[in-house]
Order: structure tokens, then sequence, then C-alpha cells
């Protein structure tokens, strides 16, 4: 069986920080791609992915944002960008590109940076309304791949004494849908089909016995169906829907077009470390949910992803860099008392730091992937951004937001844009249109716009 | 009909957190209302709440009014089954009786929904919550990864399939699937559902082996919808115009998901098809008999840790270098003892679990036994129950070292969490988060050398913060002599504690008189009332709970005689007709 894309076999070797992927192996591969590596050799197009990077309370603004505007040496990394520096000429920076709606707050960033939308009538806090882009990519581009869409959470605290908050993926109502928040969950989930030990003749009646169990099932919904009220059959719905994806995900397996080989079956509960949710390693938790990324879109067994590094408000304690207080209540604490500016400015500076160190490591996976001329992150248009701009102050304007990848050559990159005040909503546009989603406009009936960002176009 | 009537005072309390409303509204003849001599009274009798969209619910807010429709009932529905409800009804349907076999939980099982609201039952977000192809997978993975564990074991195989069949037309087996069905879904399958499900054994049959066929049909039993959602749809009823009356098989499982936090057993699923589950009284007598059955501490208990929150004990962290006796397994031993706490008053005593709130004993382990600062040791690996002396200024439930620990920052106290807690779970009176325009930069924190008592006091001196922390903060500073781990401690920053406060403007000397205020004021019996109602029927029943906590007074708050009045209510064996338009699932 082939790939479809020259993995390099590197990227799977050199492991990563704490060598935990190291067994993973690749057999011999046979490029699918035409000569010279543009496309498929069908002469169908390499597959875009379009991703979001979501972390919780902001940045220090003035540690954030690059000094000067414009394109390649004009500008520089800012210190809290520097942790980018290896893929400064594959992602754009942008600033000053505002949140266009009154107030201030967690909860109307975190929809309307998502979503573009969000209805502060919904909820004790305001609410998005509409679905986030990736997952208007993933509506989009179901059925396509097996998996619609790979969301994945790493700090596990939300706000102090509550559940864990949601994460960056919301529906079409403005529901927010689970995240995996355990690498091996992901693992099981994507990656188990990957058998090297299973036999053909056993798969193939493995997969007739499915068939038969979905129908089972799919007939029970049916017959269930009829006796709801219309907002269970709704739900009913989503839930057949969801089994059919699975029959898909059968059938797009059997066409499956990359066959990757785990060194020692049994020995995979090495992959994973327990962590105490308290002490986490975060950073190598989020290097390997980065790694299983870089495999699914590689794979094509997805063309979506998000991933939550900390939510909304989070109180993740970041003692990486010797906070002892959560994310949330350190980004308060530090407000408007001079004498207190130092240190916790400078704690809230560094955890900005060390989350773009973590970045780094995911543009690091997803650029060591070869896709024909180009690399797997230059397939991607990745939404890297927060809720808020300065979690002192709750602020929305000026938004913290990097742009990686150039979707196979869509978007400029190597760039720092000042939007002069523009809305949020249109770089959020420019992302789905990068990717060919031509959707005419995004938003609500409070702020809507069908302008993308002209300077970040190729 | 049941009169509805708004209690004033905290309607006025809460509108007041929505906006800069003068606390001068807050007028002392409306909170003698809520003295505690004055018993359950016609001036006490509506809690007001916040609807979803942040609104109070008024007097004519809830069910629209039919003619002899009770109040309150949540709308029939279908409801999807929590993550313990799930992994406790596979075992409780897949394990050995003798306990020889055990279900290791699978890791990727569907995670419980979430609200952004910070106080909601689970059970009120699952008759909203949806599912989609994520989840469908997970549901697949796991009921694949526990039956795997059931049937690549000989045994337990034999065990559970109870014979040994010869072929796919084996009657045993069409027994075994029939039987397995209807312990799952709560009413036997139809023969469609049967013929569907024998359909997988025959396929199995003929391409792989009848042996792994069972664990397939198995599989797909625990993967249906039937099993994963819980319709509980109910009929039109003759006598209660415009009400839906679930039916016998629907009860037998709403009782069994209240009460065992699983799906029913034989027994009453036996008595749901044979009209011995039909009359309020056959329903009690049921309740009475599974609140007898070890099963029912896991549903209890359930209950109360979701009431209470103290499940969040299992996350606990806090600054070790200000707070040294911090451990990793602390926050279980805190959980653990108000866990054994609950189910000694419900289980063993049948007694008031307000009481609780004034009673001196404690159950502790070396761990929890240094928070407390108690001299006498405890073996290691062991838990004694022990008194805490009348002498202390600790005593009664709120003191215990879970519930200072949790509502607390990783850091230090908190009043706001502490009088927040305070009013949202035992006085039902929810407060706003602060408006988001409102600055509260200034006085974040205590500037260095001042107590948590004197930053509180800035606070509380600034006018718009004062709106809503006037409210909170008095009762919460009742519990300043115990620290952010919840040890007992005679000074902060230097400063000798002084533990008085307020609530509803009532004078509180200490911690023993908001307990003693907490115990007595018939608002909190009320309020347990009604959050054991929204826990049970996944629905707020405002008012509609009264006639039940009227009875719960009476009968000393008895959590098990409580729920046997709930079961047998209307409240519980009725619902309004499905709903036909889509609600947002937050």
């Amino acid at each position: 069986m082939a790939s479809r894309f020259k993995l390099n076999r590197r990227t799977f070797l050199k492991g990563i920080s704490g060598g935990v992927l190291t067994t993973l192996a690749l057999p011999p591969l046979e490029a699918m791609l035409n000569t010279h590596g543009t496309a498929l050799a069908d002469g169908t197009d390499i597959p875009k992915n379009l991703g979001v990077w979501f972390w919780g309370n902001g940045v220090r603004p003035e540690l954030w944002k690059p000094e000067s505007v414009g394109q390649g040496n004009a500008w520089a990394l800012s210190p809290e960008l520097a942790a980018l520096s290896a893929h400064k000429s594959r992602l754009s920076v942008l600033t000053n590109f505002d949140i266009q709606r009154s107030g201030t707050g967690h909860h109307v960033g975190r929809a309307a940076i998502l979503t573009g939308t969000y209805d502060q009538r919904k909820g004790p806090y305001g609410n998005p309304t509409g679905p986030s882009i990736s997952r208007i990519a993933s509506q989009t581009w179901r059925g396509l791949t097996p998996y619609e869409s790979l969301d994945v959470g790493i700090a596990l605290r939300g706000k102090a004494n509550s559940r864990p908050t949601e994460g960056a993926v919301i529906d079409e109502s403005g529901s927010f849908l689970p995240v995996e928040r355990s690498p091996r969950a992901v693992f099981n989930r994507f990656f188990d089909n990957f058998s090297p030990t299973i036999d053909t003749a056993r798969q193939t009646a493995l997969r007739d016995v499915r068939t038969t169990m979905l129908d089972a099932i799919k007939g029970d919904a049916s017959d269930l169906k009829q006796r709801l009220g219309a907002a269970d059959k709704l739900r009913l719905d989503a839930h057949l829907q969801g089994i059919r994806d699975l029959e898909n995900n059968l059938a797009n397996y059997e066409n499956s077009v990359c066959e990757l080989m785990f060194g020692e079956p049994g020995g995979r509960d090495d992959f994973f470390v327990d962590m105490d949710p308290g002490k986490e390693d975060l950073r190598l938790k989020h290097a390997i949910m980065s790694e299983m990324i870089a495999l699914a879109l590689a794979c094509d067994l997805t063309r979506t992803f998000s991933i939550t590094f900390s939510t909304m408000q989070s109180d993740v304690v970041f003692h990486q860099i010797g906070a002892t207080e959560g994310s949330h209540v350190l980004t308060h604490d530090d407000r408007g008392l001079d004498v207190q500016l130092d240190p916790q400015y400078g704690l809230v500076n560094r955890s900005v730091e060390f989350m773009m160190t973590c970045y780094a490591d995911l543009l690091d996976r997803l650029a060591a992937i070869d896709v024909g001329a180009q690399t797997l992150l230059d397939q991607c248009c990745i939404l890297t951004t927060s809720e808020i701009n300065d979690g002192t102050r709750h602020t929305y304007d000026s938004m913290p937001i990097v742009i990686a990848g150039n979707a196979g050559g869509t978007l400029r990159n190597d760039i720092h844009i000042d939007g002069g005040g523009a809305s949020t909503n249109g770089v959020l546009l420019s992302c789905l249109r990068a990717v060919d989603i031509d959707i005419p406009d995004i938003g609500d009936v409070v702020h809507s716009t069908d302008q993308d960002v002209g300077e970040l176009k190729a | 009909m049941h009169q509805r009537r708004s209690f004033l005072v905290l309607a006025l309390i809460t509108m007041g957190c929505q906006g800069a409303i003068d606390t001068s509204s807050f007028k002392d003849e409306e909170v003698s209302t809520s003295q505690p001599d004055q018993g359950i009274s016609s001036s006490t009798d509506g809690i007001p709440a916040l609807d979803d969209m942040g609104e109070v619910i008024g007097t004519d807010a809830g069910v629209p009014d039919a003619p002899g429709m009770p109040e309150g009932l949540a709308p029939a529905g279908m409801r999807l089954l929590t993550q313990a409800q799930y992994l406790n009804a596979m075992r409780d349907i897949l394990e050995p009786e003798d306990g020889s076999q055990r279900i290791v939980a699978p890791d990727d099982l569907q995670p419980d929904p979430t609200s952004t609201a910070d106080f909601t039952f689970t059970s009120e977000l699952t008759y909203t919550v949806k599912v989609d192809a994520a989840a469908a997978d997970r549901y697949a993975r796991s009921s694949e990864s526990i039956c795997e564990q059931v049937f690549a074991n000989a045994s337990w195989r034999d065990q559970v399939i109870g014979c040994t069949p010869s072929s796919s037309q084996d009657p045993c087996l069409e027994d075994y699937i029939t039987h397995t069905a209807r312990r799952a879904w709560s009413r036997p399958p139809t023969p469609e559902e049967l013929d569907r499900l024998l359909a997988v054994v025959i396929k199995s049959e003929q391409v792989l082996s009848l042996n792994e066929g069972i664990g397939f049909v198995t599989m797909a039993i625990f993967e249906s919808p039937n099993f994963i959602y819980r319709p509980h749809l109910g009929q039109p009823d003759a006598e209660q115009a415009g009400a839906h009356r679930y039916t016998p098989y629907e009860t037998a499982d709403r009782l069994a998901l209240l009460i065992w936090n699983s799906v029913p057993d034989d027994a009453l699923l036996e008595l749901a098809g044979s009209q011995g589950l039909d009359t309020p009284e056959q329903v009690r007598a049921q309740a009475e008999r599974m609140l007898d059955d070890d099963r029912a501490t896991r549903g209890i208990l359930r209950f109360v840790q979701e009431w209470l929150g103290f499940d969040t004990l299992d996350n606990l962290t806090k600054d070790e270098d200000i707070f040294p006796l911090m451990t990793q397994t602390l926050g279980l031993a805190m959980k653990h003892e108000l866990n054994t706490i609950f189910s000694e008053r419900i289980f063993v005593e049948d007694g008031d679990v307000l009481e609780l709130l004034t009673n001196r004993r404690i159950y502790i382990n070396e761990e929890l036994r240094r928070i407390y600062g108690i001299q006498e040791p405890v073996p290691a690996g062991q838990w004694e129950w022990r008194e805490v002396p009348e002498n202390w200024d600790r005593g009664g439930l709120l003191t215990s070292p879970g519930f200072m620990a949790m509502n607390a920052t990783r850091t230090r106290t908190s009043p706001t969490l502490r009088g927040l807690f305070i009013l949202e779970r035992f006085l039902c009176s929810p407060i706003n988060p602060a408006p988001n325009d409102l600055d509260t930069s200034i006085l974040a924190e205590p500037i260095a050398g001042e107590s948590v008592r004197q930053w509180n006091a800035r606070i509380r001196s600034n006018p718009q913060c004062a709106a809503c922390h006037n409210l909170m903060d008095p009762a919460g500073l009742t519990l300043e002599f115990f620290d952010g781990l919840g040890s007992h401690r005679s000074q902060d920053a230097g400063i000798d504690i002084e533990p008085s406060g307020t609530i509803f403007n009532t004078p509180l000397a200490d911690s023993w008189a908001l307990q003693e205020y907490l115990r007595d004021s018939p608002l909190s019996t009320e309020c347990l009332t009604r959050q054991l109602a929204r826990h049970a029927i996944g629905h707020d029943p405002l008012d509609a709970a009264l006639p039940l906590a009227r009875k719960a007074g009476e009968d000393g708050r008895r959590l098990k005689g409580m729920i046997l009045d709930l079961v047998s209510s209307p409240l519980f064996l009725y619902g309004t007709p499905p709903l036909q338009a889509s609600t947002p699932s937050e």
C-alpha cells in the first residue's frame, strides 16, 4: 500500500522531547505525487488543512506586538514571539485587528475570535451563536476523510473551582463540542486501525460484522426517532449522522493511503505518561498531540484540527516558569498596582513565551513533513489566538493573532500587518477562503463582514 | 392550584447584582421573612432563580398553566446517560454478582456535558446535549473495550451468557439477547429490534465465529441509542389534562437513574411489565427497596456531590510553599471524609442532613488529622471517627477542610467564594458574576500586610462592588478561622481573626451561628428540596417543590424520606409534552 505523501522519515525517528513517540516507524513509502511534487499523481490538488491553536488569558501587549510592520527583513519578532524564529518565514503576525463589539470580557472575545458571532443574552455571560472556523471547514469537507476533525485540549484546569471549560470548537448552534484531553484516546481513535499484526481476511470479516452492527444501531435510531418530539428528533439526527460518519470511516480505511507501523505493539503504554493534573508536563503532552495531528494530516485522516492549549479564563498553573497561581488569577493580580508589576507582569509574559515555545513544537512537526515541493505546514492555515488581548484590562482590541502556513501558496507569510482597527472577522474569512472555502461573509446581525484581509493574500 | 409568589427580598438581591441597585432597598422588615423562627410560611414560598438568559424568573415563569396540570414539571424527553451511569449500567449488567470480575473503565468514555453557568446539575444538561461523530465514536470504542474484557475471558463470558449456545439458532441465545437488551434499555426489545440483533450473530457465525458474534451483539446493545439515551416520553394522561404520565418502564428507569445512578434490575423491570409499578404507592415501595440496596450509595452520593460540588476536590491544587500540609492525596481524603459523613447520616442513621451543619463528628485519616490539628495520631492507612471539642472555633459541616479548601484560591481564603457557595447551594440564591464593564482591578488582591478581612472591607466600601459583595462576603467572613487549605489559624497577616459576619442582614457571631442559621432557616429546607428535584428530574421546579419541602421539614429532612416523597409525587411521575422546537444545548 502506498502513502499519499512523502513522509520525512526523520520526523519519526528523531522523536520529540522525552523520546515518547520514538517507537514509531514507517514501512518503505512510495510517493503518490506527480513528478513535480505539486499535485497528487492523479492530478488532483494536494489537500489543504485548517487549524486553530487557542490559549486563554491573552498576552502582555507591549511584549507581544512586533515593533515595525512590513514583510521579510522589515519586521522582527517581538520578545513574546521570539520562540517562533525558526518559522518566521512561514507565518504572519496580525495586530490592531479588533473585535468590533461593545463591552469587555472573556466570553465576548472567545465567541467572536472563534466564530465571528456573540449573543450576550445566551447564558449568564453570553455565548457564540454560530460555528467556529475549524467547524465550518470540517463540515464543508465532511465525508472526504475518515475523521471530520481532530480537536484536542492540553491543560486540564479551567477557571478555579469550576469544571474545565470548553475548548475551541463550536457547532452551528453555538454549543461547545468536547475536545480530547487524553493522548491515549486520540491514539486509540485515529491510529488503532494501523495495526501491523492484523490479517486482511479477518479485517474484511470484521468489517462485515461491523456493518451488520451499524445496521442494527441505525435501525434502533430510526425506530426511536418516530416516538420523539421535534427537539429530540434533531438530537437523534445528529447522532445518526455521527453513526453514518463511523460507517464512512470504515469505507475510507479500505482506501487507506498511509501505512504506519508501530514498532512495538503492546509497548504502546510507554507513549503516554500519566500526568498529575497539577503538575503536568504540558510541553510534552502538547508535543505528543502535535505529533499525532501531524500524522493525521499527513495521512489525510482529517483536514481540520484544533488545539486548545489552555481554555478561556484557564487557571492552569505554569509551574514551568515559576508561577504558583493559575493563569487567569495571574493576569488579574498585576492590575493597577504599580508596586506589583514585577514579578507578576513578568510571570504573565513568561507564560506566553512558554506557550509560544510549545506552539513552535507543533510548527516543527508540521514543517518536518514534506508534501512534494512544500511542507505540511505550508498546506495549512492555522489561526493562532486567545480570547482577549490584555488580561489585565480584559480588552479585545488588537487581538493577538498569528497565522501560520500559507495554505498552499494562497497566503503571504513573513509579514506583520497592522489592521488599523479592522474587524477580526475579516481574519477568519481570510483563513477560510485561503483553504478554498469561499463563504460570502462571516458574523451575525450585530456585526458581520464580507471583507477578508487584502494584505494577507499572496 | 398552588399559589405562586415571589420572594421579594431575594428577587431584589438578584436584580441588584445585575446592575447597580441601591442596597438600601434591602429592607429589614422584608428580611424578617427569612428568620428561622417563622417556619415555612406563604411569605417565603418563592425562591428566585435565573433562567438561562440571566433573567430573574418571576412569578409567571415556568410551565404554562393548563387546567389541573401539576406545576413545575419537566418536559418529557430524551436524556443522555452520564458517564457514571453508562459505566455503572454496564457493570451492573455484565459483572458477576460475586465480584469475581471487574470491568476496567475505558480511556475514552464520553465526557459529561458541562455548562458555562457555574452551578448546574449534570442531569439538567443531559436533556439537551447533542452527540456528534466524535462522541458516537467514543461510545463505539467504550462498548467495544468493555465487551472485549468480558468476552475474552471464557469463564466471565460463560457467566454472562448463562448457557452454551450451539448455533445462532439456539433459543438460549435469543434468551440471552432479549434479557441483556431489556436490562440495558429498561424495556423488552421489539421483534424488529431482536431480529436486527440476531442478524449480527448470524453474520458473525458466517464470517468469524459464533462466540465472537455473541460479543459483537452485546456491543451493539450497548452502542444502541436505546441504551445511550433514556427516552422518558410518557403518555397523555386522562387524569391530568395536558400532562404526560411516564410509562411503568420509564418510571422504573427514572427510579434507577436517581437512586442507583444506573439502570433498573430484573425485579423492577418485572414489576414494570406486570402492573406492579402503576400507582404512586407501588413506585414508593420500590424506591424503598432500592434505597436499601448497596447501589443506592452510588446514586445518593452522586446527588450530594453535585449539590455541594465537592467532586472538584479530585483536582485540588494548592501552593505547597504556603500550605506545607498539602499532599497529592489530600483532596481525595477530604472528599472521602465528606462522602462518609453523608453516607453515615443518610444510610446508617437516616437522620437530618442539614443538622450536619452543627454536628461535630469528623472522619479522618492521618493526613486530615494534621489539617484538623488534632493531637492523637491515626494509625497509617486507617480512618477513624473523632469529635471536635466544643470549645474549638471549628465545628459543623461547613468548617470541614474539604469545603474550606475548595472554596478558596490556591494561595489564600476567599470570603466571596465561601459566601457564594452558601447562597447558591444552601439558599438557592445565586449571584451574578461581576458585570463586564466593572473595573475590578484596583482591589483584585490584598496588599502586603493586609488581612483578607481588611482587604474585603476595602472592596465593600466601594459602592459598585458593595452591591453584590455585601450579599456574599459577610457570610464567608465568618469562616476566616480556616485558611485556604482548611487548617485553623488565629491570625491573618499578623492580625487576630475576627469571625463575625452577616447573612441577609442577620448578624452572625461566628461560623457556628452561620450554620445554626442555615440549619434552622426554612429557606435551606426549601432549597435542599428544590436541588434534589432539579437533580432528579433535570429541571428546576421552583415553587412547585414547596409542598415537598414542607413535608421534608415536618419529617426531619431525612434524605431517603425526601426521595420517597419526591418519586411518588407528580413532579417525578409526570412531564409536560415533549418539546416541539429546538432548544440550545446550553
